[in-house]
């Protein structure tokens, strides 16, 4: 079959609606919503509304005849064409909606009636029968409306609208009968001469139809005698032979065409898996490539384990002129700062995650507080970028303070290859310890650059990392202790005197460790 | 014959004598007809406002399909209809020619009683209804209209309003005003209402308390000097707390003192109950239990 398009096929069945005979199974659709009828002596006048449109109105007052206000006339009160109004609005009183209406339809004057009241009376009839007939037209369109709104309710199920293109190929829709949801029996002698499309319907087939028959959501009982001599095409729906006969074929449609989607589904499936395999494919000459480079090539685990020394260097010189910088800048501070750690080392550790935990909820503090105070503002700019690079700068003159211990612990090792380096000396003692926090991550490096052994590698880079943050951690409490460095953790023991015990003593700003008892008791 | 018939006959008469000559009665009086009726278009529910002064007054169940039909036959040199129509409102009854709602009390004669309005209410949408009536009679039957509100205030007329099947929608309040009327209810456990609220003045108020009673109600009785008869069912509990007022007549059949309240004996058993709560100034209020 070829394949008609769908919304094509859809409005051709519309227009088929549009002659199709209407039903005795429909109900009868309501377009007149409102009646009034006013009767008097001097008047009788009957107003109409509809779904849709204008209203209607017809009054006979005091002489005159107005059809929707404008005069068409006069009339004689009492006269002949005064009853035959007043006659039709007594006969239409009881009644509403289509009977109404088709009882206005079928007024007419009588005749016998002056010339003059009889060219009036025929004026308001041709209104009456204009109004109605337009409440017709719209009782026509609403039944279409709704056909149409129950194929496409029938053929929005389980994709039927796609095959309905299928199923319609070949067919007259012009002279097609469209049933739905009613029953309709072909008698027998009764020939159909065109297609019947049964859509929520059932056909009941005594006679002859002369085309196909198409079902959706139908039934189709072929009686003895019953003859259809085109095809029966299934959308959905089934076919009762009780002795009737087809000229033509039964397709399914639909399950033709779950079918071709089924052949169209392994199409897809192999697709899928010839571009599986070249991937795969791919992938395997990728590794053999990365196995050309063998153990020492440039991309060999040699190689990054090399790079990873360099790194470690690399942060090392940088660290390392950091350190010195700041010696130079601020030595008795970071000298407070060691001592204070090496004091109470615990103690650094719970401040310094205290610290680093409301560090930044004290940066968008200070930032609201500024911002919201007008004095603030211009502090904001210096606030928002010297906050984070004093909590920077403290972080590392913690971690020297951590290296300095550290840096002292292992030349007092007496490590052979260490003897050049003086254990007293800060700057030595700093450096070493540096170096000792970041040794973890090439040795990391070189360890997974063996087979066997590669997973050691990862744990040594963990610890590496866990103990450059707990020096980060103990240094940053040890800088919050000391204040900065100001006081030495020594002095900060006494509290509230702090202030004036570091108002009377005179703190060294470089070299050495102060003397005090945290020193004496380091050493 | 339906009011509708009648109607229409009474058009057909018209149609056939044509308008009455000068000097007759009907010449003084210029009667008309006013007929207006609707279907539903999708309306969620009805309110229904009547104002109608003095005549007779028919509410019933109209034919299926229809939202409401209103006849109304009246003295148009004396009365303007009302019958207005909006969203799912209509607001319908007679106002005087010169504005004033009501007709007048002076005169009334054969003027007044020959006014008549006859509403028929569908029964697809919901009702709410509030119907205010002063002299003359009226006959509201509610049987079978699905009411979600009720509220009726009678003046001077003679009213009588019955309920002979279970109101399919609930409503918690159903109120009733009466002046100086004579008003009876016939089968006031139909309205399935949660609380019914009687206020009468001077009236002679009867209220059957028959029906099937859903949902026990409660049942609020404020009398001036008019005369409530309960009519009880044996089969109905019936609790009543009535104030103490030694000018109030009360008259309690069957009733026995539990504290502060007067119960029916059937009051555990029963398996429909109503709780009434009276205050009387001068009035006389009896319970008679009817088979």
């Amino acid at each position: 079959m070829s394949r008609y398009s769908p919304s094509a096929a859809l409005a051709a069945v519309a227009l088929a609606a549009l002659f199709a005979p209407p039903s005795s199974a429909r109900g009868q659709e309501r377009n007149v919503v409102s009646s009034q009828v006013e009767v008097s002596a001097g008047v009788a006048s009957l107003r109409l509304e509809f779904s849709d449109g204008p209203p209607l109105s017809v009054a006979f007052a005091d002489g005159t005849v107005a059809v929707d206000g404008q005069v068409l006339g006069s009339y004689e009160p009492g006269g002949p064409a005064d009853r035959a109004w007043r006659e039709l609005l007594a006969a239409v009183l009881p009644l509403s909606d289509g009977p109404l209406a088709r009882e206005l339809a079928q007024w007419s004057p009588g005749s016998g009636l002056p010339e003059a009241e009889s060219a009036v009376l025929d004026a308001v009839d041709h209104a009456v029968d204009q109004a109605v007939a337009d409440a017709s037209g719209d009782r026509q369109r609403a039944r279409i409306r709704r056909t149409f709104a129950g194929l496409l309710g029938l053929l929005s199920r389980d994709g039927r609208f796609d095959q309905l293109g299928a199923a319609l190929e070949g067919v007259d829709i012009e002279s097609m009968e469209i049933l739905l949801e009613e029953e309709r029996v072909v008698a027998r002698g009764e020939a159909v001469d065109g297609s019947v499309l049964v859509a929520g319907s059932e056909l009941e087939v005594r006679g002859r139809v002369e085309g196909h028959a198409i079902l959706v959501d139908g039934v189709l009982v072929l009686e003895d005698g019953g003859t259809v001599a085109g095809d029966v095409r299934v959308l959905d729906g089934r076919v009762e032979e009780r002795g009737g006969s087809l000229r033509g074929d039964l397709v399914h449609v639909l399950r033709e065409s779950q079918a071709n989607r089924s052949g169209d589904l392994d199409q897809v499936r192999h697709e899928m898996m010839d571009q599986v395999r070249q991937e795969v494919r791919r992938e395997v000459q990728r590794d053999r490539a990365r196995s050309r480079d063998g153990f020492l090539g440039s991309r060999g685990p040699v190689a990054r384990a090399l790079g990873g020394v360099f790194e470690a260097a690399a942060t090392f010189a940088v660290l390392a002129l950091a350190m010195l910088v700041l010696a130079r800048v601020a030595g008795g501070r970071v000298n407070a700062v060691a001592e204070a750690v090496g004091h109470n080392p615990a103690r650094s550790a719970a401040v310094g995650l205290a610290g680093g935990f409301l560090a930044l909820p004290a940066y968008v503090l200070g930032i609201v507080v500024l911002a919201v105070s007008i004095v603030g503002i211009p502090l904001l700019l210096a606030w928002a970028p010297l906050f984070p690079l004093a909590v920077l700068v403290a972080g590392f003159a913690g971690c020297l303070g951590v290296s300095h211990h550290v840096g002292r612990w292992v030349l007092r090792q007496d490590l052979p290859w260490l003897g050049r380096a003086d254990a007293g000396n800060p700057v030595h003692a700093r450096l070493v310890g540096m170096a000792a926090l970041l040794a973890p991550f090439p040795v990391a490096g070189i360890l997974q650059a063996f087979p066997l052994v590669g997973w050691t590698g990862n744990v040594v880079r963990v610890a590496g990392i866990l103990g450059c943050v707990a020096a980060v951690v103990v240094g940053f409490g040890a800088v919050i202790i000391t204040r900065g460095g100001r006081y030495p953790a020594s002095a900060y023991a006494f509290g509230d005197e702090l202030d004036d015990l570091a108002a009377q003593q005179d703190w060294p700003e470089q070299g050495e460790p102060s003397n005090g008892p945290s020193a004496s008791a380091e050493s | 014959m339906t009011p509708l018939g009648t109607t229409a006959v009474l058009l057909a008469a018209t149609a056939a004598a044509g308008p009455p000559g000068p000097g007759t009665a009907a010449a003084k009086q210029s009667w008309k007809t006013f007929v207006s009726s609707r279907q539903p278009t999708g309306e969620e529910e009805l309110r229904v406002r009547l104002t109608y002064g003095a005549g007779t007054l028919t509410l019933r169940r109209g034919g299926d399909g229809a939202l409401y039909r209103l006849v109304l036959r009246y003295d148009e040199e004396s009365v303007e209809p009302m019958a207005e129509y909006r969203s799912g409102r209509l607001r319908a009854g007679a106002t005087k020619a010169d504005g004033r709602r009501g007709f007048r009390f002076a005169g009334l004669g054969d003027r007044t009683s020959q006014n008549a309005l006859d509403l028929e209410l569908g029964t697809d949408v919901p009702l709410e209804l509030d119907l205010a009536f002063g002299a003359g009679e009226a006959d509201l039957d509610l049987t079978g209209l699905p009411i979600r509100e009720l509220e009726v205030s009678t003046g001077a007329s003679e009213s009588r309003l019955r309920v002979e099947q279970v109101n399919r929608e609930r409503m918690k309040l159903a109120s009733f005003k009466v002046g100086v009327a004579d008003f009876r209810v016939h089968g006031l456990g139909n309205l399935a209402a949660e609380e019914i609220r009687l206020t009468a003045g001077l009236g002679s108020v009867t209220l059957d308390l028959d029906g099937e009673w859903p949902v026990d109600a409660r049942l609020v009785l404020e009398m001036g000097l008019g005369a409530l008869s309960l009519r009880a069912p044996e089969d109905l509990g019936v609790q009543i707390r009535a104030g103490n007022n030694f000018l109030a007549s009360l008259d309690l059949e069957g009733m026995e003192e539990h504290g502060d309240v007067r119960r029916s004996a059937n009051w555990e058993q029963a398996r429909r109950r109503v709780e009434v709560e009276v205050s009387a100034a001068l009035g006389s209020i009896e319970l008679v239990r009817v088979p």
